[in-house]
């Protein structure tokens, strides 16, 4: 992000602020995507993110920063989203998969159900720190200062989460009639 | 099922899925921007004595020539005494009429970080007539906060982007209203009497800041009480983005009068409120509790050799 563009913005340049949202403005929606699992909510947090951003931007000390400081507004938004989604939701009944996919291998259908239905019982904070690691490629010391909780935080969340997931992938059994998600 | 085959799938996984941001979803930012106020840190946001146009003027060319050649008629003279935060009253002497010294004084105003071995000033402006400027000459570690307060960075700081910053400061002020509940101060501004006292009474009164019981003080002979407020403790508090956020609080800001708001709970406001020839002069030293003692008397030795005089 170009040091610059923050710097104006912080003191309140509002056409500078937004050649910093449309620079970031994918890149976050991407992200919320992938940690919520769900367009709608994922354009509410990703608006809500970029607002707080404006908001809170006179008091990121460092603008070297913002990328890190951004990401953090994003995975709040996205805790705050989510939240609200779990009022209101539906319970989902998962389609049992078809177990010949089950030897599709990597990308199958079974992987993705299986993957989506482990990815969705993880807490957004779960979430957050596999979607920083295996989508942006961040290192957990990186994670962690964007998220503003310790490395080893991080590196726990990153190891029960990635845990869950290959549960997930083993499990022997297809989801059935009472299991929900959402 | 491998570590490295479970990264992989993973990885593939998280491949698919949406990239673009629609543009009316952009589109609705930029529209709200106008309607959402940027928040600031409480230091940020502190009253900016320049705000007189006069003011402005007298501060940029005292700024470009880096010296206003000022008479301090006090500087060589013994201080007068501070009281302690014990309700233990002091007398002070009066300042003496002795012939003034002549020293170079900069303003405060544009000065990041401050130089030990200068002196500097404020001009607070004028309130019925009178106006206010305070010399000192800081102790090492200091820097400026427009031309209103000075603080001393908390070293902590340095390993979070957004961490606390302050770890001690103090700031020259002149209220004339006050907040009677600094949470819901909306519609809560109340316009204070003229005199010490007046503060001093409202300012006790705010709701949860734990007032102690004010105590005669003198500083540069100038007579006034000193009293400590306090942020709640337990008032919910969230760092969005850095100090300062009261989500229970309006704005989200917790607020003692208009241009002062605080950094977080627990703060600790050591008030010095003086009376400088009918000019309500507030000396507003501020720390947290986990402080270290030799920070918070060194703010106190930078109160007791102020020099105050009116204009």
């Amino acid at each position: 992000m170009d040091t610059e563009l923050v710097v104006r913005a912080q003191k309140g340049d509002r056409e500078a602020f937004a050649l910093v949202a449309v620079s970031i403005g994918h890149r976050l929606h991407a992200v919320a995507h992938r940690i919520l699992r769900d367009l709608d909510l994922a354009e509410d947090a990703t608006q809500q993110a970029l607002l707080s951003i404006w908001r809170d931007l006179p008091r990121l000390r460092d603008p070297a920063r913002f990328d890190a400081w951004s990401y953090r507004l994003l995975v709040r938004a996205c805790y705050a989203e989510g939240r609200s989604r779990r009022r209101w939701a539906p319970s989902l009944r998962l389609l049992p998969s078809d177990e010949s996919a089950a030897d599709e291998g990597l990308g199958s259908v079974f992987d993705r159900d299986q993957l989506e239905r482990g990815f969705r019982r993880l807490s957004i904070d779960h979430r957050a720190v596999v979607v920083m690691r295996h989508y942006l490629g961040m290192a957990p010391d990186e994670i962690a200062e964007a998220l503003g909780v310790p490395a080893g935080t991080v590196r726990s969340r990153l190891h029960h989460a990635m845990r869950g997931l290959r549960a997930a992938l083993e499990a022997d059994a297809r989801p059935t009639a009472r299991e929900v998600a959402g | 099922m491998s570590s490295e085959r479970v990264t992989r799938i993973v990885r593939s996984w998280l491949e698919d899925g949406v990239d673009v941001l629609p543009d009316r979803v952009l589109d609705s930012v930029l529209e709200r921007l106008a309607t959402t106020p940027q928040r600031r840190h409480w230091w940020q946001a502190w009253r900016d004595p320049s705000v007189n146009a006069l003011l402005k003027i007298a501060l940029a060319g005292a700024a470009v020539l880096v010296v206003a050649v000022v008479a301090i008629a006090n500087l060589n003279q013994p201080r007068p005494e501070i009281g302690p935060a014990v309700p233990t009253p002091t007398v002070s002497p009066a300042p003496t009429d002795s012939p003034a010294p002549t020293v170079s004084a900069e303003p405060l105003a544009g000065q990041p970080s401050l130089d030990p071995a200068k002196t500097y000033f404020v001009m607070l402006p004028a309130v019925a007539g009178v106006g206010v400027d305070i010399f000192f000459s800081p102790p090492p570690g200091y820097a400026a906060v427009g031309s209103g307060a000075i603080y001393k960075p908390d070293p902590r700081a340095a390993s979070s982007p957004e961490g606390r910053l302050v770890l001690s400061a103090l700031g020259f002020d002149y209220p004339t209203q006050v907040y009677s509940d600094p949470c819901l101060w909306i519609s809560n501004v109340v316009d204070v009497g003229p005199t010490v006292d007046d503060l001093v009474t409202v300012l006790a009164a705010q709701p949860g800041r734990n007032a102690t019981a004010p105590v005669d003080v003198t500083v540069d002979g100038l007579a006034g009480k000193r009293l400590q407020l306090t942020v709640p403790a337990d008032i919910p508090f969230e760092s969005v983005g850095g100090e300062g956020n009261f989500p229970d609080c309006n704005l989200g800001e917790f607020r003692s009068w208009p241009g002062r708001h605080h950094g977080g709970p627990g703060q600790i406001d050591d008030l010095w409120i003086l009376d400088v020839d009918g000019y309500r002069l507030v000396l507003d030293a501020f720390y947290w509790p986990d402080t270290p003692a030799a920070d918070v008397t060194e703010l106190e030795a930078i109160i007791a050799a102020l020099d105050i005089r009116t204009r």
